[in-house]
């Protein structure tokens, strides 16, 4: 007889090997579930959230910034033990997305809910990226909780599982003109009406957002706009911009940059000699932390409409203090303190985050899209609850503006040895303002 | 409108374009011997930027002391990417060398986004911050005399390439590869130089940048796209023409920004760009065949 294969001979069917194995089935099918629910249990106590941020590329800094918040909040709940669930204890891991671009936002959206599985996703800085990515979660009926972007009709598509926790460019753009019809046009000596503005804004999904911030405002206060200028973010050389500002000649410059732009904008300025009595920049390029080391001195008495962040502490609710406290010190820490007290976007998206910790996962028995939107529309958090300064309740999504936390706002912050702070309104306030008119740029740098 | 006005707009216009000229000007002398197209051009700028921003900032010299060190850095670095890259890919399809330097440019930009993030850093200067008055017309200093060094660095390029032995030799292997080789011309060592002499060339572009443009990771991509609407609308290979390519666009860049709408820039320059194909294929001096 042929001899068989080797591995049939090591398996031939005997009956000791029919015993051994019959043995091994059976303690497998008895002790295997044990090992399996142990499993089971070990990996429910956690509860796995999708990010989704431009880590890479152009976006690549409000991105990280962003992403930084978001570990903030990760690590206080774990340090924590977990999110206090109605399911228990649940440690909080991410599956972390780059999404540099939009096409790059639906690629990874689909691979977070597709190979991840995951059932939330929190992002994303970005409006464009927003944009996107919020419309796959919502075609797969998933959460989509946004924190920093602020395009305005983000909200406004009627989706049912996108949650925005920021406010939108219309407070940005519409606060930085209310804040010089309500208060500049007094320092200037003018009516609101009497005084003259000029718009330069980037033409990308940000700037075009503040600047309709701003015009729909203006609708109210009815500032004289003498110039309203668009360019690209990208620009190399702003220039002819700055020529049309001289030009034009406004007593305030109101200004939405996305990064480099603003930094440009203030070199041709003072190249040009272009001294309007007021700049107020809307956040994003003119509010990020290194403007004032790249700008240098003379960034001093510039203003920002920005997104609340290091706010008077007596704004804030014990709570929100406490989270304010605790958010620096790991900033701080996670950054080797190179970059201050954080950014909007690092700020933005930890009190975000946060209400979605501490105010929505904590109410849920899991991570069911429809539990947690309950959830979330159940959220309501005074003005002043948030880590920000911010109180939080969304919009039913049967109503225009669905999703959006209709407690969110803007302050004022002004540039001061070289660090923001916030000025107006008063009871956020830690500095007053300073430098009404603005010295020309000669003497301030 | 004020005459001034004008004036300065085509000034303005003209030093920016001499900028972009000479970055443009080592992208050309690349293709036009090799025969490649470096899409990691930006990124050669966008180091060359960041060595000069951390020589000025680390040892607080002045950025045109430290202009020579980085040319010289970035012409080692061309050298090394040449070996390890280039040369490889040399006889290889086209495609091959698109991808090689494409992926190289994503390895650089992604590369300074984990080592120095994606901060935007603007370097502090005297010449920075000084500003020329001329009557009513202002310039930045930096901007100034990045144009002057633009231009004598072309010309001296020029007149390297058009009355040196070693000029010549990269001439004759611009003109027939293979008849040059019969004429004893080592046709590697003047590819190796000439990637390395195009870098460095980047390499002053990039040192000259650093006090009038902020540097950060992606910074490459904006100079890129313009280098090369600058080198095909000069003529591909074409010193000359890249040099008149970076004034062009500098000044229809600036003009349009001011009379038209400054969003509208790069359609402008597209459209001024597309012209030109259309009734000159190769540009306003480049060779017949170039463009294939």
């Amino acid at each position: 007889m042929n001899k068989l294969p080797e591995i049939f001979e090591a398996h031939e069917l005997t009956r000791r090997n029919f015993i051994k194995g019959a043995a091994a089935a059976a303690t497998s099918l008895s002790v295997g579930p044990f090992f399996l629910r142990q499993a089971s249990a070990a990996a429910s106590d956690e509860w796995k959230i999708g990010t989704i941020f431009p880590l890479t590329g152009n976006l690549a800094f409000g991105g990280n910034e962003g992403m930084l918040g978001a570990l903030v909040a990760q690590e206080i709940v774990n340090e924590r033990g977990g999110i206090d669930t109605l399911a228990g204890k649940k440690k909080i891991v991410f599956a972390k997305a780059d999404a540099p671009d939009q096409t790059a936002s639906v690629n990874e959206m689909n691979r977070l809910l597709g190979k991840e599985k995951v059932q939330i996703t929190l992002g994303s800085f970005s409006s464009a990226i927003a944009y996107t990515a919020s419309a796959v979660a919502e075609r797969r009926k998933t959460i989509f909780w946004e924190t920093d972007a602020v395009v305005i009709d983000l909200t406004q598509r009627g989706f049912k599982y996108l949650f925005r926790t920021n406010a939108s460019a219309a407070f940005s753009g519409g606060d930085a003109a209310s804040f010089v019809a309500n208060y500049m046009a007094e320092k200037l000596g003018k009516k609101a009406e009497e005084v003259t503005v000029g718009i330069i804004w980037e033409d990308g999904t940000y700037g075009t957002s503040v600047h309709k911030g701003i015009l729909d405002r203006n609708t109210k206060h009815k500032l004289k706009i003498v110039l309203d200028e668009s360019y690209s973010g990208k620009s190399t050389d702003l220039s002819p911009v700055i020529l049309k500002v001289k030009a034009a000649n406004p007593d305030v410059l109101m200004g939405a940059a996305s990064g480099a732009d603003a930094i440009l904008c203030c070199k041709h300025m003072r190249e040009l000699d272009v001294n309007p009595k007021a700049i107020v920049g809307t956040c994003a390029g003119w509010g990020v932390p290194n403007l004032g080391k790249n700008v240098g001195k003379a960034v001093n008495g510039i203003f920002t409409s920005d997104f609340p962040c290091e706010v008077n502490g007596k704004a804030l609710a014990p709570h929100a203090l406490e989270l304010r406290e605790e958010f620096i010190k790991r900033y701080v820490k996670m950054t080797d303190n190179k970059m201050g007290h954080g950014s909007a976007n690092s700020w933005l998206t930890f009190a975000g985050v946060m209400v979605l910790f501490e105010n929505v996962l904590s109410r849920c028995k899991s991570l069911d899209p429809d539990e947690v939107r309950e959830a979330a529309l159940k959220v309501d958090i005074p003005v002043g609850g948030m880590a920000n300064a911010n109180g939080c309740r969304f919009v039913p999504h049967d109503q225009s503006d669905g999703g959006q936390n209709e407690r969110a706002f803007c302050c004022v912050v002004q540039w001061q040895d070289q660090a923001m702070f916030p000025v107006y309104p008063e009871n956020m306030a830690t500095r007053q303002p300073i430098s009404i008119p603005l010295p020309p740029w000669r003497e301030r740098a | 409108m004020d005459a001034t006005l004008y004036i300065q707009l085509i000034i303005s216009g003209l030093l920016i374009g001499g900028v972009y000229a000479l970055i443009a000007i080592g992208l050309t002398l690349i293709f036009g011997v090799m025969r490649i197209v470096n899409f990691a051009h930006g990124e050669f700028v966008m180091l060359a930027m960041f060595i000069s921003y951390w020589l000025v900032t680390s040892t607080g010299m002045s950025p045109f002391l430290a202009l020579p060190i980085t040319a010289v850095a970035l012409f080692l670095f061309g050298v090394l990417v040449y070996v390890l890259i280039i040369r490889r890919t040399l006889s290889s399809a086209q495609v091959v060398q698109i991808f090689a330097t494409v992926g190289l440019g994503l390895l650089m930009s992604n590369g300074a986004l984990i080592a120095w993030s994606a901060d935007y850093r603007m370097l502090q200067s005297d010449i920075g911050n000084t500003i020329i008055r001329i009557g009513k017309i202002q310039l930045g200093g930096a901007l100034l005399v990045a144009f002057v060094v633009a231009i004598a660095v072309s010309m001296l390029l020029f007149a390297f390439i058009t009355y040196t032995h070693t000029g010549k030799s990269i001439r004759a292997t611009v003109q027939d590869r293979r008849a040059a080789q019969l004429m004893g011309i080592n046709i590697d060592r003047v590819f190796l130089l000439t990637f390395a002499l195009g870098s460095f060339v980047v390499g002053i572009a990039g040192g000259l940048l650093a006090p009038i443009y902020p540097v950060y990771p992606t910074v490459g991509a904006s100079f890129g796209v313009i280098s090369f609407v600058v080198v095909v609308l000069g003529g591909l290979g074409s010193m000359p023409g890249a040099l008149l390519g970076g004034l062009l666009i500098g000044l229809v860049e600036t003009l349009n920004d001011y009379f038209i709408e400054a969003s509208l820039k790069q359609a402008v320059y597209f459209a001024v760009f597309i012209l030109v194909l259309v009734f000159r294929p190769t540009g306003f001096f480049g060779q017949k065949g170039n463009e294939e």
